[in-house]
Formats: structure tokens, sequence, C-alpha cells
């Protein structure tokens, strides 16, 4: 799906958005550019104030950039107005309009568009029945629950057939069962549709199950953009690293460098091979390994590093073992819990840590 | 919990004893008060009803000071100058204070923001004595200039000072709605103009509603810059009043009072039931 050839839907050209002026500047997006494929579930994900909202309300045509362009189907639509533009946004307050019903406020773009009246009571009914609210087209919208009202935003979103559909943390007012539902419920509409979603979010668990790709944001900057795996086993920086997951960070040497395999040497001598995503990085580096990818041996076994373990905490699945290399650097390693009872490293004892082949990831800050 | 226990009671008692209500002469204050408001009202509404010429010697219960009231000419004619004057002046009144309202509320901070809150709110600082004086003035070179003489003059007058009136509710409504619709509407292909009619107008006809029934009561009772606006033979209800007051009292002019008395009640309890509406839709 993901090939080079595919069209962009969305693309932004070298765009900054800047609120405010003088002491109160405050500087949304910085020289964001990116590129969104044509029928992709594209999710945006970032802290709290690193420009999300900011990017999507210029894509959505609520806000123009201070710099830069955006443009759609190839079209440069930066100074088209929201309404010239074939986009539709879910709202995060859903913004249902609260003096119409359930099915007129599905019906209220095809109305602007100037649709005829078949045509229109046609798929708003076709637009109830995929998001299942067709028992409840004729209620007032201050009369349905949150997770149907967050149905019928999707519903009156997709009705008029967007291009684009943009979705603010459409699913940050929910509880965690009608989350997950949710989850599952837009993958399903985003396959069945064909349109190209660009979903925001800060949650890195609903972005790595749900998309096909994520960009990763931070401070009104894009630090990444690739598929989950990607952005998961492969995380560019410091930052994408502890993000997303949770991450061990080490310091060492380049020694020597073969193609996207490093070999770095670490403070207490110990040699250890690890990826980098591009460049030659040479002098002194950080890598990080991931919990999960950390095994323990023998203490002493030829290739691994000497450490203490610290304290082991039980965590049902899986043994969270907090260790010391004999270098000083701290670390945690996730060991899978076996019916036969924990891993068997209890605090105090020394023990030999192997990264799994291709797990070290050299950092690039 | 065993340190606190002993003071709670004690705080208790000590609160009560600040309570307002509990202080000496409050009650006495609070009757005082009710009788100065109400009961010159209540005495007005009574003698309406008196049988006999007087305003203050009761002389049975009638009825008939509202006939006299309904068939005299000049009353009638002043009522539905009136009546046209406060319709006019609470539709033009509405529609400006609706479009200014729009106009601070949807357009995010501007430079001389304040300013145009105290051009808005002009009527209700500047002595109405003032704006009188000057619009006798202002309109007098302008009848010269034009030689018309009519209603418009005092339709435009009470109009400008009910602006104010007007847009408070209405401003307070467009505060309390959220604007995301109104984006929203943009986003599902409404033009400004389509947005406006069918979202920001329905989910504000309350508030208009409102600003229009308070301009209306406001004009209805306007006696001032009436009196100075007007023309000879352009009395309205309050002015009629006035001039009656100058000869002879009877009861027609109580009878007069509690009928304008009844309207503005009428129109203040839907202009509260407007308002509450608002509290009650908004969360
Ligand atoms: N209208 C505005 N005026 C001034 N500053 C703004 C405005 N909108 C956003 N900002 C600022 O721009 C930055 C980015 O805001 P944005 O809403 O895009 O963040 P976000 O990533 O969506 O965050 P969240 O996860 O909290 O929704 C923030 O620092 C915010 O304070
Ligand atoms: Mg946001």
């Amino acid at each position: 799906m993901a090939n080079g050839k595919a069209s962009v839907a969305v693309a932004a050209r070298g765009v900054s958005k800047i609120f405010g002026s003088g002491s109160n500047e405050v500087r949304a997006l910085d020289d964001v550019s990116l590129d969104i494929r044509t029928n992709e579930f594209f999710t945006l994900l970032g802290p709290s104030g690193c420009g999300k909202t900011t990017l999507l309300r210029l894509v959505a045509g609520f806000e123009s950039p201070t710099r830069g362009s955006i443009f759609l189907d190839g079209e440069d639509i930066t100074a088209e107005p929201p309404n010239r533009r074939p986009v539709n946004t879910v709202f995060q307050s859903y913004a249902l309009f609260p003096h119409l019903t359930v099915a007129q406020n599905v019906a209220f773009g095809l109305e602007m568009l100037g649709r005829p009246r078949k045509e229109i009571s046609d798929t708003v009914a076709r637009m109830l029945a995929l998001v299942r609210m067709e028992q409840l087209a004729n209620r007032a919208t201050s009369q349905i629950s949150g997770g149907q009202q967050q149905r019928v935003a999707l519903a009156r979103a997709l009705a008029p057939r967007p291009k684009v559909l943009l979705l603010d943390e459409p699913l940050s007012a929910l509880d965690l069962k009608l989350r997950k539902e949710m989850q599952i419920e837009l993958k399903r509409l985003q396959t069945e549709t064909g349109i190209t979603f660009i979903f925001v979010t800060h949650d890195q668990e609903e972005a790595l199950t749900m998309s096909d790709r994520i960009a990763v944001m931070s401070a009104g900057r894009i630090l990444q953009i690739g598929s989950p795996e990607e952005i998961y086993n492969h995380p560019a920086g410091r930052f994408v690293a502890s993000f997303i997951g949770e991450s061990n960070f080490f310091e060492g040497t380049v020694h020597n460098v073969r193609g996207n395999s490093v070999e770095i040497r670490m403070p207490s001598g110990d040699m250890v091979t690890a990826h980098s995503l591009s460049g030659k990085p040479e002098g002194s580096v950080t890598f990080a390994v991931r919990p999960e990818h950390v095994r323990l041996e023998q203490f002493g076994t030829s290739g691994t590093l000497a450490a203490t373990v610290t304290d082991s905490v039980y965590f049902g699945t899986d043994t969270h073992c907090h260790l010391e290399l004999d270098g000083g650097e701290r670390l945690v390693a996730r060991l899978q819990n076996k019916v036969s009872g924990g891993p068997g490293y209890e605090k105090g004892m020394r023990a030999g840590v192997r990264f799994d082949d291709g797990a070290a990831q050299v950092l690039a800050d | 919990m065993p340190e606190t226990g002993p003071h709670t009671p004690a705080t208790a008692r000590r609160r009560a004893d600040f309570s307002v209500q509990k202080m000496p002469g409050f009650a006495a204050i609070a009757i005082a008060c009710f009788v100065i408001l109400y009961a010159p009202i209540i005495t007005l509404v009574i003698y309406s009803f008196n049988a006999g010429q007087s305003v203050a010697l009761w002389q049975g219960f009638s009825v008939k000071w509202y006939y006299i009231a309904l068939e005299n000419r000049a009353v009638q004619e002043a009522a539905l100058r009136s009546l046209i004057i406060a319709a006019s002046a609470s539709a033009i009144s509405s529609v400006v204070a609706t479009m200014a309202a729009i106009g601070t509320t949807r357009t995010g901070a501007f430079k001389g923001r304040t300013a145009i809150y105290l051009l808005i709110n002009q009527p209700l600082m500047v002595p109405e004595i003032v704006t009188a004086v000057a619009l006798l003035i202002f309109f007098a070179s302008i009848k010269v200039a034009t030689g018309y003489g009519g209603l418009g003059y005092l339709i435009v007058a009470h109009a400008a000072f009910c602006v104010p009136f007007a847009y408070l509710p209405i401003r307070a409504r467009l505060e309390g709605m959220d604007a995301t619709l109104e984006l929203a509407a943009a986003d599902l292909y409404a033009t400004p103009w389509l947005a406006f009619r069918r979202i920001t107008l329905p989910l504000l006809a309350p508030g208009i509603a409102a600003g229009a029934m308070l301009a209306f009561v406001i004009s209805l009772d306007d006696v001032i810059i009436t009196e100075f606006v007007k023309s000879a033979g352009q009395d309205t209800l309050p002015t009629y009043m006035l001039g009656q007051l100058r000869r002879a009292i009877t009861p027609e002019v109580n009878a007069i009072s509690t009928a304008l008395l009844a309207l503005t009640l009428v129109l203040l309890s839907v202009f509260f039931v407007l308002t509450r509406a608002r509290e009650s839709r908004s969360d």
C-alpha cells in the first residue's frame, strides 16, 4: 500500500504558524513539510501543545499559515475558505447543531452543497446505517449519549464524501471500553469508505494500533514520519524513542560503520552492534534499546554485559528487572513470565545482559 | 479527627450568628423597603378601580375609568402612537444590536474594542436630559432642511437609546454559544450567510427576542426624550399622562398606568422565560 508511487492527498510545504506578536509570540508550527497519501490512515502524534490541532485547522481552512502552502490533490488551497475545501472535520467537542435532529445534522453538508432531496435522504440513511444509528435518526442531539454523538459527528462529516477527513482527538471524551470499540469502528469506516483520514491523538497506543503512518510532532516540528513498526523499532531521536513506548538509553563511541550497522564501544569497553537509520554516525553517540528486547543470561556468558539486578517487579504477564551495568548505566529488562513462574532474577543477583539482534538503535540527537 | 470534633459546632454557631438574616433590624428594613417600593404602586392600582372622582378617597369599586380611558380619543391615539414607536424602535434596535453583538463577539480581539463598547452603551452613560436637548437641536435643523415632521424622529431617537438594552441579552447569548458550531457549518460547505441563517440565527433567536422585548418596554416608558423630540400632537401615552397631571387628576390616569404596568409585566415575564431558556439550553 505504502509504495513511493501512491498519490498524495494532502501536502504541506514549509508551513509555519505564529500566533500573537512581540513577546507573546507563539510559534505553533515551525517549517512543517509533509505528504499524506491518498486513502491512508495518517496520525499526528505528539504531546499537548505541539501543534497538532493547529496543523489540522490549517488543512481545514480555519486558520491560514503565516508562511508556506497547503495542497490538496496537488492544488494549492492555502487561500480557499473552509466552505470551499472538500475536507470535513470531526471536532473534539463534536459540535453537533443542537437545534437540529440527528438526521438533519447528517444532511446539513449535502444541503449546503445543493444536492437533490432524494440523494440527500438516501445518503443520510446510508450514513446512519454505516455508524449504526438508524434507530435514532429523529432524536434531538441532546438526547443521545456521548458515544452516539461521536457516531453522528462521524456520519455528518462523512456524508458529503470529503476527499480527506480530519479527526481531532475524536475519542478522548469516551471511556476506555467505548474508546476501544470506536478505534475498531473508525478503522472499519476508513477501510469501507476509502477516504483519507488525518487523525490527531496524544495517545501512542491509539496511534500504533490504528495508523498506516504516523508523524511524531514536538514543539511545532515533525520529528519523524513512518509506519508504526518503523517508528517503534527505529526511532530517529531521543524524543521519539521515549515518547513512544519505553527505552533504555546508552552512550558510546562509534568504532566501525558497515552500512546500517554500527559497532559501538561502551565506556566499559564492551562492544555493541547497533542499527542506524541514516547518515554515517561518528564520535560519541546515544543508542536506545527497548526493555522487551533485553535478555538476561548466566553471569559471565561471553558477549554479554556484566550487570547486577537492583530490583525486580512482578507485572503479571511480565517481570520488570531493573539492572545496573558494571559501567554504571542503569536499564530495565522486561522478561516474559511462564506458567512455572518469573524469570528467577532477584535483587542483588549478578547477570549477563544481551540485546536482541537489531534491537540497539542509534539516535540522531 | 478528635482534635477538630469539638470545634465544629462552635464554628457553625458563630457562622449562624453572622448570618445577615439574624442581624437586628433585618426584618424591619426588609419590610420598609418592600412597602416603599410597592405600596405606591398598589395604591395606584387600587384607585384605578375607584367609583368616585378622587385618587385619594375611596368611594366603591368600579371599572368605569377603564371605559372612560378606552373611549377617550386622545388616549387611543397616544396608545397607538406609543405602540408604533415602541414596535419600530424595538425592531430597529434589535437588528442593530444583533449586528453589534456579532461584531464584538465573533471577530477576536481588535483595536478599539473598548471604544466600541462605550459607543454602544452611550445611552446608558450620557444623562438622558443631555441626549434629549441634543436631539431636539439636531432634529430641529433637519426639520428646517427637509420639512419632514412625522413620527420618524421619535422612532429614530427611541431606537438609538434602546440599542444597549437590546444588545446585552443578545451578546450574553452569543457568548454562551459554542463558536465551533459556526466553524462546523463552514466546514460543511455553508457560506458565511448560510451559516448565519441556518445555525447562528436560530440559536440566537431567544436572545434577540429577549432584547427586542426589553427595548419595547424601555421605549414604551420613555418620557424625557419623547417630551423634547415630539412635535405638537405627537403625544405618547406617558407624555399624555404627564400633560393630564398638570390639569385635573382623575383615576383615568391610574387606569392607564395600570394597563401600562400590566403590559410591561407580561413582556418582562416573557423576557425572563426567554433568558431562562438560554441557561437551561446551554448545558
Ligand atoms: N488561537 C491561538 N492563539 C494563541 N496561541 C495559540 C492559539 N491556538 C494555539 N495556540 C498555541 O499554539 C500551540 C499549539 O497549539 P495546538 O492547539 O495546535 O496544540 P495541540 O498539539 O493540539 O495540543 P493538545 O494536545 O493540547 O490539543 C500551543 O502552544 C497553543 O498555546
Ligand atoms: Mg489539540
